[in-house]
């Protein structure tokens, strides 16, 4: 492997790179297969080396990686044919796309499949994901308020779900 | 050392309390499901493999400097120039002509309207010479003149008497006997 030219990336330098793509690679892939993409790890990475091959620096990473995974998983593209670089060789038991639907519990699974996948896109994105609501706005391109309003609609409709009486209880 | 999102940093309270809320809801962990993740070798080789392709991508694509793009554009940009200039001078050329074509009709109705006055008035004297005329020659005239006054702005011609001459009524008269 020849010596690359050390320089920062986007996450910062090359360390924080590696760590940021070994967390952010298998939710990527995940976030394409959730999209119905038939070539997930490829638009995960086809997604990392559009960040970096750009020249302008990015303010939020993250969501660029998500919205551009999203776009590309919605125009069902396939930009990469590299089977060598499969992600199945390299994920760790149980961190896989695989096991994202393992991650809720089957019954809370059933209640998320119950909103309206406007919703439900705004939830998974801000509870599983992680994401700020600046980021989801960015991802979904739309305005910041429209990501609060479907998330508080949308937790609204899971405390209804949830509790109809009113009491509000915890599922572990 | 880890990665870091500044987005991470300005996220307000309230959307804290909002996501720890719905992850009670939603029976999540409150710090998520992704915890931090060691990267393996294979991972770093696969980070590596991209970034790699990526700095090979940005340097075969072609950044031409900004003064090849405007020498690039420059003909483009005289020829709409030169075009527009040749318009709008066609443009000025046009409207001189017809200011001076509507001029000309305005000498044109104007001199018209003088020529109808200049007949209206010579019309209105005429008609005490047709009377005068008519009073003389009558009686011996075959034709009558128009006895009414004629109207203004109206033409009397004088006719003289036709000089035709009816032939004469021919009888046949057949001979007979001796």
């Amino acid at each position: 492997m020849q010596a690359l030219p050390k320089q920062e990336t986007p996450f910062g330098e090359l360390g924080q790179f590696h760590e940021a793509f070994a967390a952010l690679y298998p939710r990527l892939v995940g976030y394409a297969r959730r999209y119905g993409a038939a070539f997930p790890e490829d638009i995960a990475q086809e997604a990392f080396v559009i960040l970096m091959q750009r020249e302008e620096p990015v303010e939020h990473p993250t969501a660029f990686l998500y919205g551009t995974v999203r776009t590309l998983a919605l125009t069902e593209r396939r930009p990469m044919k590299n089977q060598n670089l499969s992600l199945e060789a390299v994920l760790e038991p149980g961190k896989g796309p695989e096991a994202d639907e393992s991650l809720l519990h089957r019954e809370v699974r059933e209640r998320m499949q119950t909103l309206s996948p406007t919703f439900r896109e705004a939830l998974w994105l801000f509870v599983v994901e992680g994401l700020s609501i600046k980021e989801i706005a960015d991802i979904l391109e739309i305005p910041e308020a429209t990501v609060k309003t479907r998330i508080h609609r949308a937790k609204a409709q899971l405390k209804d779900q949830l509790n109809p009486s009113g009491d509000i209880h915890v599922l572990a | 050392m880890s990665w870091h999102d500044p987005a991470r940093d300005h996220e307000s309270e309230e959307d804290l309390d909002l996501r720890d809320e719905l992850s009670q809801l939603l029976g999540i962990p409150t710090g998520g499901f992704f915890g931090k993740v060691e990267p393996t070798p294979k991972m770093i080789a696969l980070a590596e493999d991209l970034r790699r392709e990526a700095l090979r991508r940005r340097h075969t694509a072609r950044q031409r400097p900004l003064w090849m793009l405007m020498a690039a554009a420059l003909p483009l940009a005289l020829a709409v120039g030169a075009l527009g200039s040749w318009g709008y001078q066609h443009k000025q050329r046009a409207d001189a002509n017809a200011a001076a074509l509507a001029q000309k009709e305005d000498e044109l109705q104007k001199l018209a309207r003088e020529a109808v006055q200049k007949q209206f008035a010579s019309a209105q004297a005429a008609p005490v010479s047709v009377v005068a005329m008519q009073s003389t020659v009558a009686p011996t005239s075959p034709i009558r003149v128009a006895t009414h006054k004629p109207r203004p702005g109206e033409l009397v011609i004088e006719v003289a008497p036709s000089a035709s001459v009816l032939p004469p009524q021919t009888q046949t008269v057949k001979q007979t006997g001796p």
